[in-house]
Formats: structure tokens, C-alpha cells, sequence
């Protein structure tokens, strides 16, 4: 009995985790929505998770609107978590590399390190108050990820700003700053997909213009909005590589694995 | 360049209301994917995300295009780099939840600490105050250094009678080179005053007594002494995993090893600060052959050192005793970590025919014995270790198994320890042996102590089996399905437990052997 309530509850997880991301972005600030939409699942993708059926003492344990759930399906593969407040801690510097002051870059909130002060919100346990590591991605893990998005993009848009090489960049990896998608098609589409590798692990063939789609029509689209603010950013190929990073970060590709 | 951004957000703003209707109207059409097999890239960042802690670099990722599949030997790099003892120390810690910052280790008799109105450091506690200076207690020394001391006592730097205390410059154990002024009184280097031990409870009243060399009695500042002890408690215990999960000792080590890491602060604490017991607080006493490494406090280098008798791996390290303060704190997590069982209370309670409804032999008690007539034999097997404490009481002369002077007894050291009520079953009796000689199967697990449960739960193959069902739990991120109707991975379960004891109870081999199955590299 109680591995059954377990493993429902594990599907659960993946489950209420998806949904609530989903509806936490949408409840998001609208820009962050709209990086989200932008830059999300490709048209071949399915959302993940399943329902679950199964009864404890609690009562259902999914959602009273789920559909049934076929069981042979969990059995046949992993299920899905959200990356760890440490987790996050160690990755983000491997994907960010280092700031314009050779440090590795990571959240900062002031001189504070991000995940360190809303360690406890983000679901990092203490071993005292809390003994279970949260690995939700509630709403307000989802703001701090916002947060943390802006700060960490910002930081690495500044570092490579100081590299003049390519080679030394992590965000303008394959592209100038001034590159636009109309006038560097290629190189763009080069980095895009180098990106997409870089932040969440995906592959996508130099074939494949598809799976990069959003992530260049949220290029395209933030830089043609910088070019055409008042007054009119100096480098709107920055601001489009700059939407195109939050996005990657807030993306579910990023947080769940 | 932010203001910039803010700017075109009302701009994508259009695209947003369109993409969220859009998801709107999906979210009708939300299915399950079929399990499907990731790609080489999705488990190489799955793999150094469970093995390592973090994602991929990006140079790891583009070495494999040119691969078929994430090679072999990448998997087992993960395994013995660093980055995996790190992750699994985690994967333990949420097991064992070794912090113990909340733990009181002695109350201010010991404890150095200043206040604005004073003039030098000195001992916290009222009652040393009113001892030292015959004042209410709540005053320091003058501000004046002290250069007269009584010649009685060479070396002692015990003050002179009849002059004005001041104070002495001290360089302290947590920070030699930086000296620091502690009242007189306070500062005294005896060792004993009396034939009594200065760092013992008996000598609270001794007016010969201060910190000793160097404070060494004494805690100071609590981020300068108590907190680097309990991190290094914390840090002690992951010591012990890592022995197990990257050392290339079995995971059965885990229970039976009687080795334990020591460092300077470990070291300091154990010799000069553990034994003066404050006793409504917790239990700390060197056990009676206990080896305690002549370190100084800030030496930070770690060695093992063999606790021997009744240790048995982590659940005898302060880290866990002190986690977990009771027998039936310690052999509920003891449960729970290593048998993967829980105790649940059913939905509706009976008593038992025969059960006591008064008693308080919770073994016999109605309802409650139904936890405890499993949780009373297994908590035994902890009895010989001071509950909160971390204590071995094996020496009977200290802690003989039944004390008289103790029934009726309004002493501490009986209330603490021993069961005082004249009326109570076996009055006089220590704490844990109170029913043991109803009970012969508690008193044989109290003399045999937690090794044997842990010896016993390996040969009956629940050890193995607990921990194929965590270690599974945690990589694939599901339970094993091995139970009850839901048992298609019944066969792979026992032979993941079979292949772990025939490992050598290899814990890098189990974990190799789960990152490898089918099911690890599919995802839905």
C-alpha cells in the first residue's frame, strides 16, 4: 500500500508540477509570459505527466479533473523532478561561465548570492525546520527564477560585451552585436541552436529550422521592439539576445529533467 | 539598457495575449507522451545532473556529436570525480539530516561572552559572577590589567586576595594570535583546584577554577567556538559517507565501522569542553576509552581515529545522537534510513485483548503497543548511549544498571539518567533497562548494542534491499515497482539486491547499475 501511494504520488508530482508551472507563468508579469510563449515547447512537443487514479487516507490523489491514467506507462520509464536549490547553485556558472570580473556568475540579490538568501522559499533544507527538499515549481519559485533570469542574462550580456573574441563569449557565441536575423541569418540560427544545447541539453540539427523557430521569432521580435523604442536602443541585437536568454531560463526544459 | 527592455515588453506584449490564449485552448488537448528513449544529449545532462549535481558544459555536449551514445567510460568518470561524493553526501544527508546548530552544549557556567558595560570578556553565568567577585553577579573586572597574582599557585595567574581584579590579556584556543582581555577570575590557568578537575561540573563552586590555558575550558563567542564544532559534527559524519560512496569501503561501513573522523575542533571539544557536563543539557562525556587526537582547535586537518566497543558507523557519531535524542528517535531514523520501513498509525485503533489500558510499559499499553512492541526492542539496541547525548554508558561503576541511592532521588544526575519514582516498575533501574527483565529480547539487544541490529538486517537481506529501493527511488525518480500488485520490476529489484551484496555491497556499483537501465533513459 504504501509504495502504491508513493509512486502516485510521484506521478502526481510530475503532473501538479507541469501545471503549476504552466499557470504560474501565465499568472506571471506579462513580459515574462511573453518570453515564456515565445520560447516554449516546439509544435512537435507534448506536455509531460499523466494522470494518476489510486486512493490513501487522504483521498484522490490527482486532480479532480484529470483523465485516467494508464499505469503501464510509468513503469516503462523515469519520471521527471525539478533541478535542486544546489543543483541550480552548481549550474548556473556552467552555463553562464564568468562575469566581467572573472567571477563565475551566478544570482546576485545586492552582495548577497540569490540561492543562498531564499534558500528556504526555493526549497533548500535546513536539516532543522525543514528536512525534505522542495523541489515544487510553485509560483514563487517561479518568480525568483524570474529574478534570477534578468540578473544572471545581464551579467553574462556585460562579460561578453568585454570579448571581443567569439570564441570567449557565452551568449554572442556565433554572432557580432550587431547581427540581426536579417542580416546575419545564419550566424543567428548558429547561435540559437548553439543555445539551446548550452541551456537545456537539446539538440537541434543545422537542418532543422523548426525546432528553432520561437527562439527566433522572440529574437527578431525584442530586437525590432528595441530598434523601434523611444528612444531607440544602441544595440537592439543585445536586447534580442537578451530576451532569448530569460527565456531559456525560465523555460521547463531548463528547471525539470 | 533595462529601461530599454521594460520598453519593448508592451510590445511583445501582443504576441504574449495570442501565445497564452493559444495555450489556453491546448491545455484541452494536454496527453501524456508515450516513454520514449532520450537522446544522447538529454542523458548526458540527466546523468551529470543525478552523478555530479550540475548540467553538462557546453565543450561536454559538443563532444558528443561526434558519439553514437554517451560512452561508458563518461559515466564512470562522473562516478569517481569529485562532484559525485558532493552529490551523494546530499543524497544522505536528506536521510540522516545531520544538523545539529540547535543543539545547547553547555549552559553559562562555560561560556565566555561581554557585554557593553564590561570591560573584558568573562564568564556569562550570574552565579560564577558572584562567586569570582562576591558581587550580585552582574558586573566585569575593573578596567585595569591585572599584574598581582597570588605566588601560592606559580603559574596559575590566580588573582591575589585583597587586590582589585582587572584583567589579563589571553591569546585564546580559537585564535591564538589575536589575544584578548578576560577578566582575572576568569583567565586562571589551574588545571584543578582541590584535587577537583577544572573542567568538570564539580568544580563550578571552586573559586581556583577559571578557563584554563588558554580558555580551553570555556566556550567563547558562540560563531567562534560552538558553531565551528557543530559544522565540524555535520562535516564528521559526511566524512563517513564519503568512505562508503567514494572511498571504496562497502555501504555496509555505513552501520559497522567503528572508525570516525576527528579534527582539531572535534578534538578540542572532546578532551577540554565535552566533560564538563551541564546536566539538563546534552550528554557529551568522552566514553571511557575513547581516543581523542592531541590536536589544537584550529587544526583543521582530519584523521580517524577507532571509537571501538559498541560504535557501529554514523548511528553512533554525535552527528546522528545528537540529531536524533532519543532511543526511539535514533532506531525510528535508524528504520526509516536503512529498512525503508515506517511506522503508520491504522485508521481505527482496537485495543488488543489483554492489553494494560494504566500501564506504563508501552509494550503492554493498549494501542500503543502496537508501535512499540516493535519500536521498544529495536530503540534498546541504542541504550547504552546517553539519550540527548553522545555518551557510551558501558562504564558500570559510573552508570551502574540499577542505583538505589537513585529511587526517591531529587538529584540531577538520578533525573537524568535513572528511574527515580519509588512506585515505578524497577525503580532505580537506568532509563533504558527499566523492562529488560521482562523483556529478554531488549536485554540482549541492549548488550549487544546497535552493531548487532545493523549485522542482523544486513545477513537478512533488508539492508540491501532498502537501499536498492533508495537508491533506485532517487535516480529514476520513482519507486521500484517490486511490491504487492504493482510488481513488474519484482525480478530486477532482487537482482539489483542480489548483484549489491555479491558487489561487496559496492555503492558506485549500484549506482552505475541503476543509471544504466532502460528505464533511466527513457522519459515520457
Amino acid at each position: 500500500m504504501s509504495t502504491s501511494m508513493t509512486e502516485l504520488s510521484g506521478l502526481d508530482r510530475c503532473e501538479v508540477s507541469w501545471r503549476s508551472l504552466v499557470r504560474a507563468v501565465r499568472c506571471a508579469a506579462v513580459t515574462v509570459a511573453v518570453l515564456c510563449s515565445a520560447c516554449g515547447e516546439g509544435p512537435d512537443d507534448k506536455a509531460p505527466g499523466g494522470p494518476g487514479v489510486g486512493i490513501d487516507e487522504r483521498g484522490p490523489t490527482t486532480p479532480i479533473d484529470h483523465t485516467p491514467v494508464d499505469p503501464g506507462k510509468i513503469v516503462k520509464s523515469a519520471s521527471t523532478r525539478r533541478l535542486s536549490v544546489q543543483q541550480l547553485r552548481s549550474s548556473l556558472p556552467k552555463i553562464f561561465g564568468k562575469d566581467a570580473a572573472d567571477e563565475p556568475i551566478t544570482w546576485m540579490v545586492g552582495t548577497n548570492e540569490g540561492l543562498t538568501r531564499f534558500d528556504d522559499p526555493l526549497g533548500d533544507p535546513d536539516f532543522l525546520d525543514t528536512t525534505e527538499e522542495g523541489l515544487e515549481p510553485s509560483p514563487l519559485y517561479l518568480k525568483f527564477m524570474d529574478d534570477a533570469a534578468r540578473d544572471v542574462c545581464n551579467r553574462a550580456l556585460l562579460a561578453d560585451a568585454e570579448k571581443a573574441s567569439k570564441a570567449d563569449r557565452v551568449l554572442l557565441r556565433h554572432v557580432e552585436p550587431i547581427d540581426t536575423a536579417a542580416s546575419a541569418a545564419a550566424a543567428v540560427a548558429d547561435n540559437l541552436r548553439y543555445l539551446k544545447l548550452r541551456f537545456h541539453g537539446v539538440y537541434i540539427a543545422k537542418d532543422d529550422d523548426a525546432g528553432i523557430a520561437p527562439l527566433l521569432t522572440l529574437f527578431s521580435e525584442a530586437a525590432a521592439a528595441a530598434a523601434a523604442a523611444e528612444p531607440p536602443a544602441e544595440e537592439p541585437a543585445i536586447e534580442g539576445w537578451r530576451a532569448v536568454c530569460v527565456g531559456l531560463v525560465l523555460s521547463p526544459e531548463l528547471h525539470l529533467y | 539598457m533595462r529601461r530599454t527592455f521594460a520598453g519593448i515588453s508592451l510590445v511583445l506584449a501582443a504576441t504574449l495575449l495570442a501565445g497564452s490564449a493559444a495555450a489556453e485552448d491546448d491545455e484541452e488537448a494536454l496527453v501524456c507522451d508515450e516513454p520514449h528513449d532520450v537522446d544522447r544529449f538529454q542523458l548526458l545532462r540527466r546523468l551529470s545532473l543525478d552523478l555530479r549535481g550540475s548540467v553538462p558544459t557546453i565543450e561536454e555536449y559538443q563532444a558528443l556529436e561526434a558519439e553514437d551514445l554517451v560512452p561508458a567510460e563518461t559515466i564512470q568518470e562522473m562516478i569517481e570525480s569529485d562532484d559525485f561524493r558532493v552529490a551523494m553526501r546530499r543524497y544522505h544527508e536528506l536521510a540522516f539530516w545531520p544538523n545539529v546548530s540547535n543543539v545547547r552544549m553547555a549552559n553559562q557556567n562555560t561560556t565566555l561572552g561581554t557585554k557593553p558595560e564590561w570591560n573584558a570578556l568573562r564568564v556569562t553565568s550570574t552565579g560564577k559572577g558572584k562567586l569570582y567577585r562576591g558581587d550580585d553577579g552582574q558586573g566585569s573586572c575593573a578596567n585595569v590589567q591585572q599584574t598581582q597574582f597570588d605566588p601560592a599557585f606559580p603559574g596559575e595567574f590566580r588573582p591575589k586576595a585583597g587586590v582589585t581584579e582587572g584583567w589579563r590579556m589571553v591569546a585564546p584556543y580559537w585564535d591564538p594570535a589575536t589575544p584578548i582581555k578576560v577578566c582575572a577570575y576568569d583567565a586562571q590557568e589551574s588545571l584543578e583546584d582541590g584535587g577537583v578537575a577544572c573542567n568538570t561540573p564539580e568544580s563550578a563552586g571552586k573559586k581556583g577554577c577559571g578557563c584554563g590555558p588558554g580558555l580551553r575550558f570555556c566556550y567563547g563567542p558562540a560563531g567562534v567556538t560552538n558553531t565551528p564544532i557543530v559544522e565540524s559534527l555535520r562535516e564528521q559524519l559526511g566524512r563517513s559517507v564519503d568512505e562508503v560512496t567514494a572511498g571504496g569501503a562497502p555501504y555496509t561501513d555505513l552501520m559497522l565501522s567503528t572508525k570516525a573522523w576527528q579534527n582539531g575542533k572535534i578534538a578540542h571539544w572532546k578532551k577540554n569542553l565535552a566533560p564538563y557536563v551541564t546536566i539538563n543539557l546534552t550528554y557529551n562525556v568522552p566514553d571511557p576509552d575513547e581516543e581523542v587526537l592531541a590536536k589544537d582547535f584550529t587544526d583543521d586537518t582530519w584523521e580517524q581515529v577507532d571509537r571501538k566497543g559498541l560504535h557501529a558507523g554514523i548511528l553512533t557519531l554525535p552527528g546522528y545522537l545528537l540529531r536524533f535524542q532519543t532511543g526511539r528517535g535514533r532506531a525510528n531514523r535508524f528504520r526509516i534510513a536503512f529498512l525503508c520501513e515506517y511506522f503508520v498509525p491504522p485508521a481505527d485503533l482496537t485495543p488488543a485483548a489483554g492489553c494494560d489500558e494504566g500501564t506504563t510499559d508501552l509494550m503492554q499499553r493498549c494501542n500503543c503497543q502496537y508501535c512499540h512492541q516493535k519500536l521498544e526492542p529495536l530503540s534498546a539496541f541504542f541504550g547504552q548511549f546517553s539519550e540527548a547525548g553522545t555518551t557510551l554508558m558501558s562504564d558500570e561503576a559510573k552508570f551502574p544498571r540499577m542505583n538505589e541511592d537513585c529511587v526517591g532521588s531529587g538529584s540531577a544526575f538520578c533525573k537524568r539518567f535513572y528511574i527515580t519514582d519509588p512506585e515505578a516498575y524497577n525503580a532505580g533501574s537506568l532509563l533504558a533497562y527499566q523492562w529488560a527483565d521482562l523483556y529478554p529480547e531488549v536485554e540482549g539487544n541492549l548488550a549487544e548494542g546497535v552493531r548487532a541490529l545493523a549485522e542482523k538486517v544486513i545477513d537478512d537481506g533488508s539492508f540491501a534491499h532498502c537501499t536498492v529501493r533508495k537508491v533506485f527511488s532517487y535516480f529514476i525518480k520513482r519507486d521500484i515497482r517490486a511490491q504487492g500488485v504493482e510488481s513488474e520490476e519484482l525480478p530486477l529489484f532482487e537482482a539489483l539486491s542480489d548483484g549489491f551484496e555479491e558487489a561487496g555491497f559496492s555503492f558506485p556499483w549500484l549506482v552505475r547499475e541503476i543509471v544504466s537501465l532502460p528505464q533511466y533513459r527513457r522519459v515520457r
